[in-house]
């Protein structure tokens, strides 16, 4: 797994949980334990359309980093990879 | 704190650990005092300071008392020989006010002591005053063998162990604590005094172990319940008057809903086992199966919530997913003040995820999420954190969502269930063992930390 800040477009209007808010990268991560959080802190009412940007913390695998970078809609702007320590 | 009166017994190490400025800091503990007594084959004389590693202190220092016996470094231990039948206080090494040690007996310090009995003598350790060192204050502790066992006693006679080996060594930890008079347990750095409540842990080895635990009448009262376990079997003596109360306060939910109750009971007229009553926000909620039933109105988003009266809690519930044509969705609701404001945590079966949304002025943000297997006609266990503006959730103790900056209705109370299905509905979403416990307790840490 990779740990990474990438800056996304938003997608949704929020006006439902189907259309809510969020990033547009977040239909890439569909394999088990990818995920994202919002480390934006932006609220809600504060939501603009331009720029229509933010910035998300992700975790991924690899082969799904490799496909966001290749995505000109995204920017990476860094990614480290989870190396469990010795015991 | 004293260690007194023994035949030809050995201390190999003796530790007070946490807190204090200035102290020495070893493997992650704070010692006070620290004495391993490696050092040099010699005989102490009484009155003699030890405070040097030389003397086999290496933080602190303790004072000899030998006016029944003597004390000596043998073979990298503290040896006690006693002369006729000492006394308690006639033998022993002080590190308290007797030896102007610096430290005193405050909630949170712990004393850790390796002691070796050879014969059939007492030995203990504890803390007490030094105008009376045979009426120990709250912690008086005594280890006595004899040719076959020894035993654990309280001082004033209570047993609390027996089968205590001689020529063994063995760990014996002391932990002082309490409750304050709100019920608050485990300040450190606090006089005993001003405690209603104290507690004293000791453990003992690896497999036999005691744990000690009472109401404190006063100040001078030893305290003590016991917990004890022997080659893995325990018991317990519990002597009246024990706070028992105190401890299940805190380890109880300030709300428990199993949802017993007859079939087709509105939600909104069920009574839980612990907490208020449920209000039905949106959909028609019943008690099917002895779990909650949304309405099962294709496509309408269901909201139950209730009150838990604190806004940083642990909650956690079973989700039983159901089976719908487009999708079964359902969760946690979380801090609600109205339909338009209040956070959700919500597992979907088309979409497999966990996520966490928020929805402000009726606008809804999706601030979390991770990708999670979820089926149909399954059950899954959802917890949801909040401390503060920390929101964390997991799914089946495993797949986790985090969000840092939730801000909107952070000192609201209101949680509930949350559920919308679409399509022809086969089985619909339900709800089980509905649990909230306040974050003020420990054991939701330990919780985030087991996931």
């Amino acid at each position: 797994m990779w740990t990474c800040e990438i800056v996304s477009q938003w997608r949704g209007d929020g006006q439902s949980d189907e259309t809510a808010f969020g990033p547009v990268l977040a239909a890439l991560l569909t394999l088990p334990g990818e995920g994202f959080e919002d480390v934006t802190g932006q609220p809600s009412a504060n939501l603009t359309p331009d720029p229509n940007v933010y910035i998300v913390r992700v975790r991924c695998e690899a082969a799904t980093l490799d496909a966001i970078e290749a995505d000109s809609r995204f920017a990476v702007l860094w990614s480290e990879e989870e190396v469990d320590d010795a015991i | 704190m004293g260690l007194l009166r023994t035949g030809i017994n050995t201390i190999g190490a003796i530790g007070l650990s946490l807190m204090g400025g200035g102290a020495a800091v070893m493997g992650g503990l704070r010692y006070l005092l620290r004495a391993i007594f490696d050092a040099a084959n010699q005989g102490f004389a009484n009155g003699q300071v030890l405070d040097t590693v030389a003397e086999g202190v290496q933080d602190g220092q303790l004072t000899v008392v030998e006016v029944d016996g003597t004390l000596a470094i043998v073979s990298n231990e503290c040896a006690f020989t006693a002369q006729g039948t000492p006394a308690w206080g006639d033998l022993g090494l002080v590190g308290e006010a007797l030896g102007g040690g610096g430290f005193t007996k405050v909630l949170g310090r712990g004393l850790i002591v390796t002691f070796n009995l050879s014969t059939w003598e007492e030995m203990g350790i504890g803390w007490h005053t030094a105008a009376a060192v045979t009426d120990p204050d709250n912690m008086p502790y005594a280890v006595q063998a004899n040719a076959t066992d020894g035993r654990l006693d309280l001082e004033g006679g209570t047993q609390i162990w027996s089968g205590l080996a001689l020529n063994t060594d063995h760990k014996w930890i002391i932990v002082l604590g309490g409750y304050n008079a709100t019920g608050e347990a485990w300040y450190t750095g606090q006089p005993t005094a001003n405690y209603v409540y104290g507690a004293s842990h000791y453990f003992y080895d690896g497999v036999n172990w005691n744990l000690a635990w009472r109401d404190k009448a006063d100040n001078t009262t030893p305290l003590y319940a016991i917990a004890s376990m022997l080659d893995g079997v325990g018991t317990v003596e519990l002597p009246s008057g024990i706070p028992t109360a105190d401890l299940s306060a805190v380890l109880q939910p300030v709300v428990d809903d199993t949802f017993t109750d007859a079939n087709g009971t509105s939600l909104d007229a069920h009574v839980k086992e612990v907490g208020g009553a449920w209000t039905e926000q949106v959909g028609d909620w019943d008690i099917q199966g002895n779990k909650a039933n949304p309405s099962g109105v294709d496509g309408q988003v269901d909201r139950a919530t209730m009150d838990a009266a604190e806004s940083d809690v642990l909650l956690r519930v079973t989700c039983n997913v159901g089976q719908s044509v487009t999708s079964d969705k359902l969760g946690l609701i979380l801090r609600w003040s109205d339909v338009n404001n209040y956070w959700f945590v919500w597992l979907e079966e088309i979409g497999d995820f966990l996520r966490l949304h928020e929805v402000n002025g009726g606008v809804t943000t999706l601030r979390a999420h991770v990708a999670a297997t979820v089926n149909q006609n399954t059950a899954y266990d959802v917890v949801a954190i909040m401390d503060g503006q920390d929101f964390t959730a997991f799914l089946d103790g495993g797949n986790r969502v985090a969000y840092g900056s939730a801000a909107l209705n952070e000192t609201e109370t209101e949680m509930g269930l949350r559920s919308k299905q679409s399509g022809a509905i086969t089985n619909n979403n339900q709800f089980d063992n509905f649990h909230v416990h306040a974050r003020r307790s420990a054991i939701y840490d330990a919780t985030l930390n087991a996931v």
